[in-house]
């Protein structure tokens, strides 16, 4: 189950999605989730829902895999859309479980939020997908420069988020390593009821904590070791270059951006 | 016991770009009572074969029976939790699952989950701490405020605890020093001795230990089973070693060198220090090769 997980993995690929300044995928996306959420238009939602779909196809990642990598977001997505079912009451009254009524607002509502969720995660996905957590790191640490001026340590901010995601997948192998480990000492995680489920994972969690302490003193060492003194003066090896094709992609989704704004002014 | 493996291939995820066969149609039998060792190349595929000897893993194809279980890739976990009770396996550094406030709560962890009353448990617990050379005053203190060495010993602790029939072991000497590893074997060859139906089960690189302890060998290469056979019989295919995939042992590599230095055929299967000793003394009476 969980080597399915897609979040902060990186797939390689020489696709435009690929090739893309993490600075223009970084910026697209804030703007994405941004204006996404200023409108509820169809146009508006439709314009979201194809260059959501654009961006998936266009960077040549099976489908399948994707698809096995988010289904588990899927859930909160689902739940999202029952929520609203729910909990709306406007418009009238389409069943009645009961105590509980769906209105027509309701299912709208649902919709809406739950499409919009939707639309939002697969694009997220797609960026930590398509761009090394290293691209990734230099396109964010780039553009919260300006604050550094104010004496935000952007730069420690950045490597920290860096050192967050590359671990992503080292811990992910390593919590199977050692739920297999107690597996073989008879552990079970999927019987029983859910507290006893919950205490089942403690056996994973406690030896994952201290794996985690152990190799941040161990990381910390090894780039003390190799001179790593802070963000202070220091160069970078590679230099992220900003294209015409980043300008494009860019204006595509400003253009999104002042479609959504104009619906809800005009 | 024993464990027929027949026909099994493995696939790590398959279907996305990070599929990876890891085994191909292997079909090997692992007799009862008896020690064996896998050997190859870091991933050849004998870690997953060995995940998939307990049940930790579902083979893609093929079926493994074990003990009068069967594996095959829709297995239920039902079963494979039952066939568990009867399979230890220690993994690499298996000091790094310690988990429990205590050594003892620790080593009671697995004869607790299939069952036992603590008062069983406990019992168990001792006996298995005694096993691996653990005095009973450390069964109180934190896993975590011991040295390294024992922390090994009381996750070896915590899976002998199981009283399984077949230990399954993934390099169960990695990271020790000499002396360290010697008492890890002595504990594991000690421990099959105790019953006729015990059987062992070990992944290494250690060809001077494969040498000495291994009833059986499986070579594995590239997710296949390259070839089988005693010490003796692998040793003494020129093919394999002029290879390279299969490294002498300490012993065998002396051997090999007189030999060579005497233009003698290769006769190199003796691999205790004694064995190699009483070769070279019988060459030397007799005055070959020319020693």
């Amino acid at each position: 189950m969980l080597e399915h997980v897609l979040i902060g993995q990186y797939v390689p690929g020489r696709s435009v999605v690929h090739r893309l300044d993490p600075r223009a995928k970084l910026a697209s996306l804030f703007l994405f989730m941004v204006f996404l959420f200023v409108s509820r238009e169809l146009v508006v939602l439709g314009a979201a829902a194809v260059l959501t779909a654009a961006a998936l196809l266009s960077a040549g990642i099976s489908l399948r895999f994707f698809w096995k990598g988010t289904r588990l977001v899927l859930i909160i997505v689902a739940l999202t859309f029952f929520l609203h079912l729910f909990l709306t009451q406007e418009g009238r009254v389409l069943l009645e479980i009961g105590p509980l009524a769906v209105y027509s607002g309701g299912l709208l509502e649902g919709f809406v939020v739950g499409f919009r969720l939707l639309l939002l995660i697969v694009l997220a996905t797609l960026l930590t997908l398509t761009t090394t957590p290293v691209d990734l790191t230099d396109g964010i640490e780039s553009l919260l420069r300006p604050l550094s001026y104010v004496r935000v340590p952007t730069h420690e901010f950045a490597l920290m988020m860096s050192i967050a995601l590359r671990f992503i997948p080292t811990l992910l192998t390593e919590t199977q390593t050692i739920m297999k480990a107690q597996m073989a000492r008879g552990a079970a995680f999927s019987r029983g009821s859910v507290w006893n489920r919950l205490k089942a994972f403690l056996p994973v969690l406690i030896p994952l904590f201290s794996q985690s302490f152990k190799r941040a003193e161990d990381l910390a060492t090894a780039m003390e070791a190799r001179g790593y003194n802070g963000g202070a003066g220091r160069t970078k090896y590679r230099e992220l270059s900003w294209k015409l094709s980043d300008t494009l992609i860019f204006c595509m989704f400003l253009a999104f951006a002042g479609l959504s704004l104009w619906t809800r002014i005009g | 016991m024993q464990i027929t493996v027949t026909n099994v291939s493995y696939t790590y995820m398959p279907g996305g770009p990070f599929a990876v066969e890891a085994l191909r149609d292997v079909t090997v039998t692992f007799a009862s009572g008896e020690t064996h060792a896998i050997i190859g190349a870091t991933g050849s595929g004998k870690s997953t074969l060995l995940q998939l000897l307990n049940g930790l893993e579902k083979p893609s194809e093929g079926s493994i029976d074990a003990g009068g279980h069967t594996i095959t890739a829709d297995s239920r976990q039902k079963d494979l939790f039952d066939l568990r009770r009867h399979i230890g396996m220690v993994f690499q550094f298996p000091e790094q699952q310690l988990f429990a406030e205590t050594v003892l709560e620790d080593v009671m962890f697995g004869p607790l989950n299939y069952g036992d009353d603590r008062e069983t448990a406990e019992k168990k617990a001792y006996r298995a701490l005694e096993k691996t050379g653990l005095p009973p005053s450390l069964a109180e203190r934190s896993p975590f405020t011991l040295s390294g060495g024992q922390m090994r010993r009381a996750a070896i602790a915590g899976v002998l605890a199981l009283e399984p029939k077949l230990l399954l072991l993934d390099e169960p000497t990695a990271g020790l020093d000499p002396d360290g590893q010697e008492e890890i074997m002595r504990l594991f060859s000690e421990w099959q001795q105790e019953e006729a139906d015990r059987t062992l089960l070990l992944i290494t690189h250690d060809m001077n230990l494969t040498a000495r302890k291994a009833d059986h060998i499986v070579l594995m290469e590239s997710g296949r089973v390259r070839t089988e056979g005693t010490p003796s019989s692998l040793w003494t295919r020129e093919d394999l070693i002029e290879e390279g995939v299969l490294p002498l042992p300490e012993t065998s590599r002396i051997l090999a060198g007189l030999c060579t230095e005497s233009k003698a055929p290769p006769a190199v299967d003796a691999f205790t220090v004694e064995d190699a000793a009483d070769r070279i003394a019988s060459w030397v009476r007799k005055g070959e090769p020319d020693a």
